[in-house]
């Protein structure tokens, strides 16, 4: 691999300094040996006696270099593949090969891949995979290693003590496997388009519901299109059900595993308690009219698309429609602003966000607790996973030790910080962190107590695809409340009781 | 040429019987078996490995729980029982049903209709011009034909721009997103489901009723519907039997459709029992499920083909 190419992409990025900088520390610290904290470093690191290349899907992380290009819609990323170089520094045997973007990660493309073992060294993949659609023994159980001490953090004795431990509880499978190293997050926000904003005379960003549909009648009485998109149960759950259920629920349905978050087992057991029962508890469901009628001024062809699997080819998404400029909205991650700046021919406007406005008169139940911040989360470009000999016949014992360390070495404060702020779409997890500028004020809604309450849609994969799907037939205007409550109350049942048998969850306990 | 002796006076088969027979009493009889035997062997491995082989495993796994990765666990009959129990596969039989009974009438009646006109041109240039031109759809790859039916059914789509214009705005509709109307609009799909296959094999039968038996009908006064009834539908008996099989067994295996545009929704209104078992197995990772009613599948296609050889085509044409 050749330091420097690639200078297209590299010309007026304000990373490049900064990357070139590190590098050239870590040439010094490699060659030289000298230097404080570098000797430190140094001075622990553990031998690996392994030789060999390690296959690392990293996903939206993969950096250009050689024989994979820049993707229309993706800034054009450097740092892992620093990374990779100083980590060669160190153990001249072990290479760092990036596997193109273009690989299919899709789940039945990573099962059908692992029953092969043909699955990828190191992989990339959402945590809630891992934890509950994934077939058990795809990836190592990572956490007997997050208690020992990362060799490349100086210091430091336990690893998870530089990791956000509401993320960790969030991000561990039911029988407290920690499949993955998340290292960053999300934010959902609404961005918009500033013409078209200003188009239709609003000045200003809408701070209640009532005032958001308001903003929606007056940019299509302009003959604008407020906003697009499939419906996203996911995020909407949690933003309505956190504010519905209020920060005491919230925390009874937390303590249930005794640790910070909510995962799918203090879930069930919600379920079982009949908390996040739609059919003992009102406040379940009743968002969803507030949400029918946001979504009648979306783009009705992109409401219309089925909501699992991927769009259809050619199929107008949300972004591509925000960045061509033809709708005023979207409730998208904080890539948002640079999938528009890196979209190839996108049109020219300036955008700006807002968060979820406050809730209050959406209906009786609706409390004052903002819940904004419950969008997003950890489900981000930073979860990385080493596969099991048994996923990946190319892997075994050497190979995942060397495989470890480069997750160790990547997973430190400093290489989580430079990771993910040189993508700029997301903010680094790590204790110490600092987001980039943009991202700064919402970075309280990381650090703070932080609860997801998502219904419980994830106990199975099919219970998740079925309440996608209710969601949007009821959304849509295909069926009626009382339809979608009889769907949505079998469909969860259906996934408690799976949940159950599946995870032997013990629910006299309880 | 004929040759000589005994051969040339038996029958044909016969006397391919008499070689055949020679060759394999003959002094180098095993020789030649096992030449044989090699030829065929590279197409046996192939047929054996992905053809047999994955349906004896399918089999196998669909007396298991099984996620595709982990080892199987065997459950008996346990997936069968679930199965008929299961209200989505139960849905999915209907669809099919619904499917097949729509779908194959729509599947001939069309072609039929315009593989007549076509025959019944004057001029032999004209017939091959308006052939051609109903076959050259043949050449668009079907994925693109779905999405050209995405953007038809899309809510500002063709079909609904359409209906605007000619004054029935009110039958707008979201038609693939209303589980109301999902399955109906991947059945119309095609319109004016006039395939080529369907269109060849029809206009084939056509050309080979003899012309005697056309010109009998002309002189006796015979109509055109007369004539369809009475000689064109009785005399391609044989085409409509293989379009007529082809057909009930392919709509039941219908699984790009609601795959690609619908993904078996809104809903459960667009799934299918092959799409089903793709479901099941490559979505939710159940492949001793999904296998299951793959199984299921294989005999209803089985007995299909039993009934096809037992009473339809044995009957004489």
């Amino acid at each position: 691999m050749t330091i420097g190419s690639d200078d297209d992409y590299r010309k007026g990025d304000r990373f490049v300094m900064y990357r070139k900088i590190t590098l050239a520390a870590a040439c010094c610290m490699v060659l030289a040996g000298a230097g404080g904290l570098v000797q430190a470093k140094t001075a622990k690191i553990p031998a690996i006696h392994w030789k060999g290349t390690i296959n690392f899907y990293a996903q939206s992380l993969t950096p250009v270099g050689p024989g994979i290009k820049q993707v229309s819609g993706e800034r054009p990323l450097h740092a892992l593949y620093d990374l990779s170089v100083q980590f060669n520094h160190l153990y001249p045997n072990v290479h760092i090969h990036f596997v193109n973007p273009a690989y299919n990660s899709s789940n039945q493309a990573v099962i059908a891949n692992a029953a092969a073992g043909t699955l990828k060294d190191m992989m990339w993949n959402q945590y809630e995979n891992y934890d509950f659609v994934f077939p058990q023994g795809i990836a190592y159980n990572l956490m007997p290693y997050f208690r020992q001490p990362n060799p490349y953090i100086p210091g430091n004795k336990h690893w998870i003590g530089v990791m956000n431990p509401s993320i960790v509880k969030e991000t561990l499978a039911p029988g407290g496997q920690a499949y993955v190293v998340d290292g960053d997050w999300l934010a959902v926000n609404f961005f918009y388009n500033k013409t078209l904003f200003k188009k239709a005379g609003i000045t200003t960003t809408p701070k209640t519901w009532a005032q958001l549909l308001q903003d929606c009648k007056r940019l299509k009485a302009h003959g604008i299109t407020p906003g697009a998109d499939r419906p996203s149960y996911d995020w909407w759950s949690r933003v309505f059900l956190g504010n519905y259920l209020g920060v005491p629920t919230l925390k009874k349905i937390s303590s249930f595993s005794k640790s910070p978050g909510i995962s799918e087992f203090d879930n069930a057991i919600a379920y079982y308690k009949g908390i996040i029962n739609p059919q003992k508890n009102p406040r379940i469901m009743a968002w969803w009219p507030a949400m029918r009628q946001l979504y009648h001024y979306w783009n009705p062809n992109t409401t219309a698309l089925p909501v699992n699997g991927s769009v259809p080819a050619g199929a107008p998404t949300g972004e591509s429609l925000f960045a061509a400029g033809k709708v005023a909205m979207v409730f998208q991650g904080s890539w948002t602003p640079n999938a528009v700046k890196y979209t190839k021919g996108h049109a020219k406007f300036a955008v700006g966000s807002f968060p979820v406005p406050s809730l209050t008169g959406t209906s009786k139940y609706a409390t004052k607790y903002n819940s904004s911040g419950d969008a997003g989360g950890p489900q981000a470009a930073f979860q990385f996973a080493i596969s099991t000999p048994q996923a990946d016949h190319a892997m075994n014992a050497g190979k995942f030790q060397a495989a470890l360390d480069f997750l160790r070495f990547i997973s430190t404060p400093q290489h989580d910080q430079m990771i993910v702020n040189e993508m700029g779409n997301m903010m680094p997890t790590f204790k110490g962190t600092t987001p980039i500028k943009a991202f700064r004020p919402l970075q309280t809604a990381m650090t703070k107590p932080w609860y997801q309450e998502d219904g419980g849609q994830y106990m199975t994969a099919e219970e998740y695809a079925t309440i996608r799907s209710i969601f949007a037939e009821y959304v849509g205007g295909h069926i009626s409340l009382k339809a979608a409550a009889s769907q949505y109350s079998k469909a969860v049942a259906t996934g408690f009781h799976q949940f159950v048998l599946a995870h032997h969850v013990n629910l006299a306990k309880y | 040429m004929q040759p000589r002796g005994l051969t040339a006076a038996l029958p044909e088969t016969s006397a391919r019987t008499v070689t055949h027979r020679r060759l394999v009493s003959g002094p180098n009889s095993s020789r030649r078996w096992v030449i044989g035997y090699l030829f065929i062997l590279p197409t046996l491995v192939f047929v054996g490995v992905f053809s047999y082989y994955p349906a004896v495993k399918a089999m196998q796994g669909a007396f298991s729980n099984w996620n595709g990765f982990n080892p199987p666990v065997f459950v008996g009959l346990g997936n069968f029982v679930q199965m008929f129990q299961d209200p989505v596969f139960i849905a999915s039989l209907w669809h099919v049903l619904i499917w097949t009974v729509v779908g194959i009438p729509l599947s001939l009646i069309p072609p039929f209709l315009v593989a007549e006109m076509i025959f019944h041109l004057g001029k032999a240039r004209s017939q091959y011009v308006f052939r051609t031109m109903f076959i050259i759809p043949m050449v668009l790859p079907g994925f693109v034909g779905l999405l050209i039916w995405l953007f038809i059914y899309q809510p500002t789509g063709l079909l609904n721009q359409f209906l605007g214009a000619v004054g029935l705005g009110f039958l707008r509709h979201q038609w693939l997103a209303d589980p109301h109307t999902a399955l109906g609009a991947l059945i119309g799909m095609g319109f004016p489901w006039i395939g080529a296959f369907q269109l060849l094999v029809l206009y084939a039968g056509l050309q080979a009723i003899p012309m005697e038996i056309l010109d009998a009908a002309a002189v006796d006064g015979v109509g055109t519907w007369s004539r369809i009834r009475a000689i064109d539908i009785p005399m391609i008996r044989g085409q409509w039997k293989l379009l007529f099989i082809l057909a009930i067994v392919s709509v039941p295996q219908n699984l790009i459709a609601p795959l690609i545009l619908t993904d078996g929704g809104p809903g459960t209104a667009t799934v299918t029992p092959v799409f089903y078992m793709y479901q099941t197995a490559i979505g939710y990772g159940l492949y001793g499920y999904g296998m299951a009613i793959a199984f299921l599948l294989f005999l209803a296609m089985m007995l299909l083909a039993i009934v096809n050889m037992k009473y339809i085509q044995s009957q004489p044409d």
